[in-house]
């Protein structure tokens, strides 16, 4: 196969991969996206794996990302790789939490590491009760779960001179308690989550603050296991809930 | 019964999207590299801030504008560098150097850097993943890619560094003040895998420090990173220089 041929199919391929990514991509300026489009197709073999694995695939989390502040002489490792948390706000409050560990050297670094491990089960279990509150939510919204149908059913039904003993009267009560039995659940996971999201971003701040921190070292050190401290009993409590 | 019903018929309790879309989302990109990812941003991760690159690169959702500045800043210290041995080469037009230099090196080198260590890459990128599977590390292709692109990258920007010291050897080899123009040139042509030295090192320590991060395949012994970081610099120190040769004499031809 001669130059001419190599370069068409090259040039084929390139386009191929070009549009692909241009159809990804955000929008952009006409002129801007002409020059990428043109850099494309030059180098696709460098871009067509970014076609691999779909838009979110290859982001890592966040543990990951401040885990890369503590290399392993050794060259071995733990081999890893946390989960990520449904949503985007839990994950953000986890990457900004492992981040701000990163961000800490020394030995205040080395006395979290431990706490690294347990953030990254508490991640689990936090999208573990992210999960729960969206079964319960999609539950919430379904027939069966319609307060305001149950309570139209019951209405209905004493209306019409049925009594408290009434079987069908007695399976729309029970109804009703399931459907409050489930929105107390939602209610409470809800704020455990909540609570949670809160905490990771105060711990967050604090963690951040100690870069910050004058003094003698000691002091520093002090704080550092106070916050690891803290990490572990949360844990605990999420991960004993989920 | 009617208290049942009241207390169930309230408004639902806090729903999943209402709590977690709740405020103004933190930005999900790691601090270091929040607005940092511009040309000039990236110079200074490349240079100093080599942990925050690796999660930059880690970070797939901007992976391929990430790989397009990285090739932007690889592109721009090979064309300088070779802008500068072009020059010098030029002056030499008239005299073979194993008929190497010929036609308007001034013109043909710049893009024979550009072209030929920035191919050179994508034919060893299947080597490079390969190698790295077998030193037992899961990184993913894409990871692979932007690792090869970022070691191209930083020796740019080094080269860029560089870039003064060799023209100061062109001017004195010119003025007869050291050595010759001839060997100035092969200068100029080893100078970038010399340089690359640098770069294969950045790349040691980025794998050094997502060994902890990647999932292992298979647990190796010894100094396995360093094992596959050298097969990567051996493989590309054997490709680059004859794609380099090759492409030379055709855009010499052309130019």
């Amino acid at each position: 196969m001669g130059i001419i041929e190599t370069a068409l199919i090259y040039g084929l391929l390139g386009a191929v991969v070009a549009a692909a990514l241009g159809l990804r991509a955000e929008r952009a300026h006409p002129f801007y996206r002409g020059g990428q489009f043109l850099v494309w197709w030059l180098l696709w073999p460098l871009f067509a794996p970014m076609l691999l694995g779909g838009r979110e695939a290859g982001a890592t989390s966040a543990a990951t990302a401040a885990a890369t502040s503590a290399p392993s002489p050794s060259g071995g490792g733990t081999g890893l790789k946390s989960g990520l948390a449904l949503d985007p706000r839990l994950r953000a409050a986890e990457e900004r939490l492992l981040g701000a560990l990163g961000c800490l050297g020394g030995v205040t670094h080395t006395l979290l590491t431990p706490e690294i491990e347990r953030l990254r089960g508490l991640s689990g279990a936090l999208g573990g009760l992210a999960k729960r509150l969206a079964e319960m939510d999609a539950l919430l919204g379904s027939p069966e779960f319609d307060a305001r149908q149950a309570a139209a059913t019951l209405e209905d039904l004493l209306r019409r001179g049925q009594g408290d003993d009434d079987a069908r009267v007695e399976s729309v009560k029970n109804r009703l308690r399931n459907i409050a039995r489930l929105q107390e659940m939602h209610r409470r996971t809800g704020e455990q989550l909540e609570r949670a999201l809160l905490k990771m971003e105060e711990m967050s701040s604090q963690l951040l603050l100690l870069q910050f921190a004058e003094g003698p070292e000691v002091d520093v050190v002090d704080r550092v296991r106070e916050i690891a401290a803290s990490v572990e009993g949360l844990s605990e409590g999420w991960l004993a809930a989920a | 019964m009617e208290s049942i019903a009241t207390a169930v018929t309230s408004p639902h309790p806090t729903r999943l999207a209402d709590l977690l879309a709740g405020g103004t989302p933190p930005s999900t990109s790691p601090p270091e590299t929040d607005g940092l990812v511009t040309g000039g941003g990236l110079l200074d991760l490349l240079l100093r801030n080599e942990g925050a690159l690796n999660r930059l690169l880690l970070d797939g959702r901007r992976l391929t504008g990430t790989l397009q500045k990285l090739l932007g800043v690889a592109a721009l210290g090979l064309l300088i560098h070779g802008l500068v041995v072009g020059v010098v080469a030029h002056s030499m037009v008239g005299q073979r150097v194993d008929g190497f230099v010929q036609g308007r090196p001034l013109l043909w080198m710049p893009l024979t850097f550009v072209g030929a260590l920035i191919g050179a890459l994508t034919i060893c990128l299947p080597s490079f993943y390969f190698y790295t599977q077998l030193s037992g590390l899961d990184a993913s292709f894409r990871l692979v890619t932007a690792q090869a692109v970022r070691v191209l990258a930083k020796t740019s920007v080094l080269l860029l560094g560089v870039a003064p010291f060799y023209a100061a050897l062109a001017l004195s080899s010119a003025t007869g003040l050291l050595g010759d123009r001839e060997t100035t040139v092969w200068i100029g042509f080893a100078v970038p895998f010399v340089v690359g030295l640098w770069g294969i090192a950045a790349l040691r320590r980025s794998f050094a420090e997502l060994v902890g991060i990647l999932p292992i395949t298979h647990p190796r012994r010894g100094n396995f990173l360093t094992r596959m970081v050298l097969a990567w610099g051996a493989v590309y120190s054997v490709v680059a220089p004859v794609a380099f040769w090759r492409l030379g004499e055709a855009l010499g031809r052309v130019f």
